[in-house]
């Protein structure tokens, strides 16, 4: 699959504390066969702090990385973050509009030259490769993870802007989660707000709305979160330990990037998925994976059947 | 709070906020009291200020309020909050339509592009609303009061700054109103007007956008410092630190990018648009 490359950017979270998004995104990307070339020197697209503040901002801010994208001739746009995903979509749309656009070009001091293509890497996942191409590429495949899929709020809305999968019961990360053997559960919080950034300014927020899609989950009996977005991340492993001691209760559920679990599916090396950096002990769900885990054999097909 | 400035039709979650298993309980025929009979939670230091309804609520039912002794007939050792109740759940505000400001309203609708007097009011976005426990307006009350030209009630709303902008009420809006932007839109205002707003969430916006003004990239460590120095919250997040610094992911240095000055410049043309007041027109 030597198509031409994507346009990646990597979001300021990637960098820091989602780093093993960053790293799990690109060791699968590059596993399938799915080229990614930064876009040289690229900024933050101001996130939500930006867009509450003026629209104008939040568009020059994300536009300047589109335009970064030009300079090495593409188009055609991938980040792993939604909360980035939304706001370089956003910047598209508003560079159009004749009350923000103008006013967003001045502040930039550049213009917009095409048409930008931008993506979740989810979404190139998905529609690029497809569950049944992934499935041909498992060499170990997740069987016996029992988990449960958060996308996240933004990641599918608003509708006709984001243009993927469905609004309120998305499905693609189920699909490929699946064709990488795990067994994903039926999870009515998907798309559910975890808390975002309040959980600084207002935790009682994450405490208390993380609470729910944690308490669900494990009342569902996963054996782990699989997630997109690297605040939801943060929400929901990192400050487990605080929503755990708000709500009265324990998890103890870790909290995987979707792309960690297939980089796993797909037998890549375990420290190139960065799960040294979750913070929940993800062993009992690797120690699961392992069990049921066929050794890597030459024909992946067969393996399947012998694991069960 | 007390019980008695409670609003009629008010609805009391127990301390867990999380409902497995409600049993409903008639305080009396204005209150209602969800009891989550799975998860009783045990008092603990802190909870003092909020004693004060259980206690009410336990002298309404002539019982003893002292449940820390588990003495108490009345719900065991479990104990109540507000921590959603419906302010003016009465709906018997008086909004003085006189005042309306037709301007304000004329200026959401063209900041957002988003015509107004297309909500009817079925309240889908308060529904699904995940941030509704902290507003003191619940987003369907905003429409209704823009639609009103209510400028001063609305500006002045804790529930712009608390909005997480997770889009639900856009996302479920059946007449298609994108609510999650007027919000947006609301909010730029209250900042136009320099209104205070609520200023944890404002310090938080400000240290972040700092960080990227100067850098060119967020830097996490950045944004908290200047949250804890802008808010004098000095401890936030402190129990985080043990656990985040081992996995080696926190970047001690800021990330800089070559054209910062690219960036910095964004924010400086940004900043002198504001001043000459010609911007968002």
């Amino acid at each position: 699959m030597a198509s031409s490359p994507l346009a990646y950017y990597p979001g300021c979270s990637g960098l820091g504390t989602s780093m093993e998004y960053d790293r799990s995104t690109r060791a699968v990307c590059e596993a399938l066969g799915i080229p990614l070339k930064d876009i040289p020197d690229w900024s933050c697209c101001g996130s939500t702090p930006a867009h509450t503040v003026d629209h104008a901002l939040s568009t020059a801010l994300s536009a300047r990385n589109l335009i970064q994208a030009e300079t090495i001739g593409l188009s055609d746009i991938a980040t792993p973050c939604p909360s980035c995903l939304k706001n370089l979509k956003t910047a598209m749309a508003r560079w159009q509009d004749p009350k923000i656009g103008p006013a967003a070009e001045k502040l930039l001091g550049k213009s917009l030259q095409e048409r930008h293509r931008v993506r979740s890497v989810l979404q190139v996942l998905y529609e690029e490769l497809g569950p049944e191409a992934l499935a041909a590429k498992v060499s170990r495949p997740l069987a016996g993870l029992k988990v449960v899929p958060y996308y996240g709020c933004l990641m599918t809305r608003p509708k006709d802007l984001m243009d993927f999968d469905d609004e309120e019961y998305p499905v693609s990360m189920d699909r490929l989660l699946e064709a990488a053997g795990a067994e994903v559960l039926p999870f009515p919080l998907k798309v559910e707000c975890c808390g975002a950034s309040m959980g600084i300014p207002l935790n009682k927020a994450v405490t208390r709305l993380s609470g729910k899609i944690l308490e669900l989950a494990a009342s569902l009996g996963a054996d782990a979160v699989a997630v997109a977005c690297p605040l939801c991340q943060m929400n929901l492993d990192l400050r487990q330990g605080q929503v755990e001691k708000a709500n009265h209760a324990i998890y103890k559920l870790p909290v995987f990037y979707y792309t960690q679990l297939l980089g796993l599916a797909l037998g890549l090396p375990e420290r190139d998925l960065g799960l040294s950096k979750l913070n929940v002990n993800p062993e009992p769900a690797l120690a699961l994976i392992r069990q049921s885990r066929p050794k890597p054999a030459a024909e992946t097909a067969a393996t399947t059947e012998d694991a069960a | 709070m007390n019980l008695t400035e409670l609003p009629r039709h008010s609805i009391l979650y127990d301390a867990t906020g999380i409902l497995k298993a409600r049993l409903l309980l008639k305080i009396s025929k204005d209150l209602r009291v969800f009891s989550n009979t799975a998860r009783l939670r045990v008092p603990r230091h802190g909870d003092a200020g909020r004693s004060v309804i259980c206690a009410d609520v336990a002298k309404r039912h002539g019982v003893s309020p002292d449940y820390r002794k588990g003495q108490s007939g009345f719900p065991a050792r479990s104990r109540y909050f507000v921590l959603h109740c419906n302010p003016g759940g009465s709906g018997m505000d008086r909004v003085n339509l006189a005042s309306s400001d037709r301007d304000f309203i004329r200026q959401v609708e063209e900041e957002s592009g988003q015509t107004i007097s297309r909500c009817y009011q079925c309240g889908n976005c308060t529904a699904g609303c995940p941030m509704g426990f902290a507003y003191d307006l619940p987003v369907h009350r905003i429409m209704r009061m823009i639609q009103t030209g209510q400028k001063e009630a609305v500006l002045s709303s804790k529930s712009l700054w608390y909005c997480a902008t997770c889009e639900a009420c856009t996302a479920r809006c059946p007449n298609q109103i994108d609510v999650a932007t007027i919000m947006d839109v609301c909010r730029h205002m209250a900042r136009r007007e320099n209104r205070l707003g609520v200023w944890s969430v404002r310090v938080f916006t400000r240290s972040f956008l700092e960080t990227v003004k100067y850098f060119g990239r967020t830097h996490e460590l950045g944004t908290m410092a200047g949250f804890m120095l802008g808010t004098g919250r000095l401890l936030t997040d402190t129990d985080l630190v043990p656990k985040i610094l081992p996995k080696k992911k926190l970047a001690l240095k800021p990330h800089t990018i070559k054209a910062r000055e690219e960036v910095s410049g964004i924010f400086k043309r940004f900043r002198e648009s504001q001043k000459e007041g010609n911007h968002g027109k």
